[in-house]
């Protein structure tokens, strides 16, 4: 019989001591934290001010009236809804190319974690450069093709959008690859092998037999990189900072930039707060969806 | 059963071309640090190191914050490990169905969470328990917002362990520290050096924690970084590329390091599934 979490058990003294620490720690930085900022969004509280007191949702109602907080969801979720797609099926035909054992692909595997160990600060100032006409790749593209001068795609109105989006797709994409890719090596060889005698096009053992086992790998994937879509700071901070006008501007940034640089405190903690409950609304759909795949 | 010489050779093209797109960045900043630019179809400048010296004399900052960034993050890495360990394996052997459906999700929920939500009033909170711009604050929070992670991560590799194992020793009459270090440990210590690799990265690269935790000095290396770019109107590429390969240096070489544990790294681990 299984040891269950009793008193009565004898093992009661190390199950306690074993979790406080982690707990200690989790709701010392993380839950109480947030909880604190989620309860400050119905105050005016400010960290400058003396006095609070309780405002409602007048916070929310500001917050909801700025222009800008449209267009900093609407790229949050837009960047989110194009990268993530072609992250994954990026990671999705790199795992199909490395699923066949060879020498080196230990070696591969790992090299797909490179784009990522760059911090997505320094990738937004190693992409800064990129971008740049003189001294970046596009710029060396352009001259190959004895083309003009051409500026970076950051400062077009039309562009820097999904000029952030690629810089994402680099970053991420190998990532997802490296943790699809157990998934894919671990459906066994002879579930493919009968399917293959069935007589099936080759595409549909991945539809029909690999993808749907790697259902819950996929969904926590898609989950981590929703999480850092959605709260994208360090690298459009660099990058564009917002701009041009608001057209890169996000979540993470636009509340950043009024508690912080504005100094507008109970609002920057709203968006923030509007920001997590986004993700937490992700969070719900990994729930529900799991929930019939768990034992 | 063979495969046709062109499907095996197309998907060897095929994973070249990725990867080597993948990678090309990475090697356009490499050059760029030792002084070479591609131009046309030939190069321009000539090999050199000084770009390397040139970040140290354009920052002074960076070599400081170098080996403060370093020190705070394997420091938290270390508490997050000593942390995570015992309560991953407490979470591993209660086979309770909520553990799966409800703690798990929660605990990836908030390994996910933005940082400027809770990093706000983290950086009020820290200030008033003083807390705020010192060191043991920082370690703290980063071991802190590290932890969710290492726990999912961690359990998964300890829910294969047998349960066994633990009863076997405790006839014997071992203590819980002397079955997590001696017995629980050895079997799953590839698990927990691949996830210490992975939290010292996320750590290392960490920047607006720690720009919401302290003030202007120390500072950790990506608050250096942005610095050094905001603010030195003049910053040429071979320089900022020099910084960027320093920067991504002890990342590098703790991943190489760890490849063989990485490279059986696993987020979910079969026996979740049903």
């Amino acid at each position: 019989m299984r040891k269950t979490f009793s008193l009565q058990s004898p093992y009661f003294g190390f199950s306690w001591l074993a979790v406080v620490p982690a707990i200690g720690l989790m709701g010392f930085f993380l839950v109480i934290p947030a909880g604190l900022g989620l309860l400050s969004t119905f105050t005016n509280y400010s960290p400058q001010q003396a006095n609070w007191k309780v405002v409602g949702l007048t916070n929310y109602q500001k917050v909801l009236e700025e222009r800008t907080l449209g267009s900093a969801f609407t790229n949050g979720l837009l960047l989110t809804a194009l990268t993530i797609p072609v992250e994954i099926t990026l990671a999705v035909l790199v795992c199909a190319l490395l699923r066949k054992p060879f020498r080196g692909r230990s070696f591969i595997r790992v090299l797909l974690l490179l784009p990522w160990l760059v911090s997505p600060m320094a990738a937004g100032v190693m992409w800064h450069f990129l971008y740049n006409g003189q001294v970046g790749i596009s710029g060396w593209l352009v001259g190959l093709l004895n083309s003009d001068y051409l500026a970076s795609p950051l400062s077009n109105l039309g562009w820097a959008l999904p000029a952030l989006g690629l810089t994402e797709v680099w970053r991420s994409a190998p990532l997802a690859a490296f943790l699809l890719l157990p998934g894919v090596l671990a459906v066994p060889q002879d579930q493919l092998d009968y399917a293959l005698l069935e007589g099936g096009a080759s595409w549909a053992k991945w539809t029909s037999i690999i993808l749907p086992q790697m259902r819950v790998l996929i969904l926590t994937v898609l989950l981590l990189l929703v999480g850092e879509t959605l709260g994208e700071f360090d690298s459009i901070l660099i990058l564009t900072g917002g701009g041009p006008g608001t057209r890169t501007m996000t979540p993470a940034l636009y509340s950043y930039n009024l508690a912080v640089t504005a100094q507008n405190w109970p609002q920057g903690v709203t968006v923030a707060w509007l920001l997590e409950g986004l993700v937490l609304v992700a969070g719900m759909l990994y729930f529900i969806l799991i929930r019939s795949e768990v034992r | 059963m063979r495969v046709a010489w062109w499907k095996s050779a197309g998907r060897r093209v095929a994973l070249g071309l990725m990867v080597g797109v993948c990678l090309l960045p990475l090697l356009w900043t490499l050059l760029a640090a030792f002084g070479l630019q591609p131009e046309g179809k030939g190069w321009q400048g000539e090999f050199t190191l000084e770009h390397f010296g040139n970040v140290g004399t354009f920052d002074p900052a960076f070599t400081g914050g170098f080996s403060y960034t370093l020190f705070v993050s394997l420091l938290g890495t270390f508490v997050t490990l000593v942390c995570a360990l015992p309560a991953a394996y407490r979470l591993a052997q209660l086979h309770r169905r909520w553990i799966n459906v409800v703690i798990m999700p929660f605990l990836l929920v908030l390994a996910v969470i933005p940082v400027i939500g809770y990093g706000l009033p983290l950086s009020d909170l820290a200030r008033r328990i003083g807390l705020y711009g010192n060191f043991v604050g920082l370690v703290l929070a980063y071991a802190g917002v590290q932890l969710p992670l290492a726990l999912w991560v961690l359990r998964g590799y300890l829910i294969g362990l047998p349960p066994s194992l633990e009863e076997a020793a405790r006839l014997e009459g071992a203590s819980w520290t002397t079955i997590l270090w001696r017995i629980v440990f050895p079997l799953v210590s590839g698990g927990v050096v691949a996830t210490g690799v992975l939290v010292f990265v996320l750590n290392w690269n960490l920047f607006l924690l720690p720009s919401l935790l302290t003030e202007r000095s120390p500072q950790v290396l990506p608050m250096v970084m942005r610095d050094f770019f905001a603010f030195e109107r003049e910053l040429e590429w071979p320089t900022a590329a020099a910084a960027l390969l320093a920067l991504l240096a002890p990342a590098f070489i703790l991943v190489l390091a760890g490849q063989r544990t990485l490279d059986k790294f696993t987020l979910v681990p079969l026996e979740i599934l049903t």
